[in-house]
């Protein structure tokens, strides 16, 4: 499933992302995102537009679990398995994008 | 000796003793009936009385949003003390900035927060107070209540928002005026025994004060949310399902980002009966997408700075409002309060018309704390001779024919960041201070993917250093919180200036907005 996707290479992308992206001070592959109080609601919101926007994917309610968005690993998983689904088409119209 | 009637604790101990087993507080770990928040509370009071709190003295909390929070915020109440939450997850620099302003008498800190707490010790001249009371160290005090705290000091709470000379300023809140809002809005938005109000807002927060008060003086209950369940739009759905929340205040971004991520279907919370949302502006197609799902929900938007205590207007949406219709209003003012608006020679501008917004009456803030200076320029007489006084919010608004009174923006540079009050100057200030930065400029740009805005800065690096922002934002992180930190930066020669020799914030704002369209 995640064959035509390198994991390290959008591993790589996720981290610069929440380092040059998102300012995550001091963030690295194994920081837990959540119990280090790194990161805040709005700080999730921004990090689902960069990763759409770094990735070319949609994130939609269906992918929103705190355990998908702990470390840069689990982050990249989750990356690998929306590219392979083709960019998340799934996208409900009704939602509201301000 | 008989304590004042209008006193928060008195209200709460009055109702406790009424309904004694209800359920009053609710967290992560479990609930406290009543009578275990009050004996929680007494607790905390008698050892600060028994350790020589007078009343006046402050206490500032260093606490988690959580049960013993609220118990230990009542205790202080109940020794007549003045309560200062603080934010515990903030930077370390400001909130030692608050404390050496407020000067407590006593610490109160959670064991969770110790390390923060000696981070704090470490940054404050001692002076500022006498002493920490760790929390669980009250535990073998007397249980019973307190006497009455006499007549005199009012003052309940001393709430710290963003200042533009670069420090933080205190806003005074009184017993009073929080007593009177909150016996306002139960009665008027009907708040019943054994409801379950939620408390999202940080404690530090003047609007989760309505939340505290507004349930515990009438005998609801309240469901404390934490930093966990805030973090994802589907973890605030679950929070509201799960609590059956029938009551839930919040802030725009919140409504915006689970609007964003479709998280809410036709029906849900079939218990919820009143959203409230204040600090910012909600757009028009995510108000819409929110009551078209839960027709059963009364929604009102809520105005008010923290000099006026809570909340200054409302409007509850008489229904849905068409995609093209306005803004929604801030509405009319709440019982006890009047809104002017006034032009530039303080007459009022004619219906219609934008003007500067003028609030007065009940609910003003006595002063800020400890800044007289800043008091008389925020607060006049009008008319010269009248005696009444005004609060001049830097707002400026319009009033339409139907009386309803609508939000234009501000008349300064103080912008919303995700809900918060932020003075741009204290970003500037704060940016200017440190050593690598000769001269810098903030300003504020609308936020592409929620309302309100990302800060902008640009800096002139000082001679011979050079600068990477990623290590500036680190030491700016170290003096502000994380919404007042620049988004976007840029390194100039110097800064654009105007013909008048000033910083050309037009100019500026060019510089970004160009930027974001590459």
């Amino acid at each position: 499933m995640s064959g035509s996707h390198d994991v390290q290479d959008v591993a790589r992308t996720v981290l610069d992302c929440l380092r040059n992206k998102l300012f995550l001070d001091g963030v690295t592959a194994d920081t837990h995102l959540i119990e280090s109080g790194l990161i805040d609601s709005v700080g999730f919101i921004r990090m689902f537009v960069v990763l759409e926007e770094e990735f070319g994917i949609e994130v939609t309610a269906r992918d929103l679990s705190l355990e998908r968005f702990q470390n840069v690993g689990s982050i990249s998983r989750f990356v690998i398995e929306k590219l392979a689904e083709g960019g998340g088409s799934d996208k409900p119209a009704e939602a509201v994008r301000a | 000796m008989t304590g004042a009637a209008h006193r928060l604790e008195h209200l709460v101990s009055e109702r406790a003793a009424r309904v004694p087993d209800a359920v009053a507080v609710v967290d992560a770990t479990g609930s406290l009936t009543f009578s275990e928040l009050e004996r929680r509370a007494n607790r905390v009071a008698n050892t600060l009385l028994a350790d020589g709190l007078r009343p006046g003295d402050r206490v500032c909390l260093l606490v988690p949003k959580s049960a013993r929070a609220v118990a230990a915020v009542l205790g202080v109440l109940k020794a007549g003390g003045v309560c200062v939450p603080l934010d515990e997850t903030g930077p370390a620099m400001r909130t030692a900035a608050v404390l050496r302003q407020c000067a407590p008498y006593r610490l109160i800190v959670a064991p969770e927060c110790s390390a923060v707490a000696r981070r704090l010790a470490g940054l404050t001249d001692p002076a500022w107070g006498r002493g920490v009371l760790r929390l669980g160290e009250e535990e073998g005090a007397p249980e019973h209540a307190p006497a009455p705290v006499p007549a005199g000091d009012e003052t309940a709470y001393i709430l710290f928002t963003s200042g533009s000379t670069g420090l933080p300023k205190g806003v005074v809140l009184t017993h009073g005026n929080v007593a009177h809002f909150v016996a306002w809005a139960n009665a008027r938005f009907g708040m019943s025994p054994g409801d379950r109000i939620s408390c999202q807002l940080p404690l530090y927060f003047d609007g989760s004060l309505w939340d505290v008060f507004g349930s515990l003086t009438a005998g609801a209950e309240l469901h404390l949310m934490s930093g966990r369940d805030n973090l994802l739009p589907s973890t605030v759905a679950d929070f509201i399902a799960g609590a059956r929340l029938q009551q839930w205040l919040t802030v725009p971004s919140v409504l915006t980002s689970m609007a964003g991520l479709d998280v809410v279907s036709h029906g849900d919370f079939p218990e919820l009966r009143r959203i409230f949302w204040g600090g910012d502006v909600v757009a028009l197609p995510v108000l819409r997408y929110w009551m078209t799902r839960l027709p059963h929900v009364r929604f009102t938007n809520m105005y008010g700075p923290t000099e006026t205590t809570i909340v200054a207007s409302c409007h509850t949406l008489p229904g849905i409002p068409a995609p093209d219709a306005g803004a929604v209003p801030i509405g009319t003012p709440v019982d006890g309060k009047q809104f002017e608006v006034l032009g530039a020679d303080m007459r009022p501008v004619e219906r219609g018309t934008v003007g500067d917004l003028y609030i007065s009456g009940t609910g003003l803030t006595p002063a800020y704390w400890r800044a007289p200076a800043l008091t008389d320029a925020s607060f006049t007489e009008w008319p010269a001779g009248s005696g009444t006084r005004w609060y001049r919010t830097g707002d400026l608004a319009r009033q339409d024919a139907a009386g309803e009174y609508h939000f234009h923006g501000r008349a300064d540079r103080q912008i919303k960041s995700s809900g918060h009050r932020v003075e741009l100057d204290e970003v500037a200030a704060a940016l200017t201070g440190l050593p690598e930065v000769s001269d810098a400029a903030v300003i504020g740009v609308p936020a592409p993917e929620a309302e309100g805005n990302r800060i902008c800065a640009a800096y002139v690096p000082a001679a011979g250093a050079r600068v990477d922002v990623a290590r500036l934002r680190t030491a700016l992180a170290a003096r502000l919180p994380q919404y007042m930190l620049p988004a976007h930066w840029r390194e100039c020669g110097s800064l654009p200036t105007n013909a008048n020799g000033k910083t050309d914030l037009p100019a500026l704002r060019r510089m970004f907005t160009d930027d974001r369209r590459k």
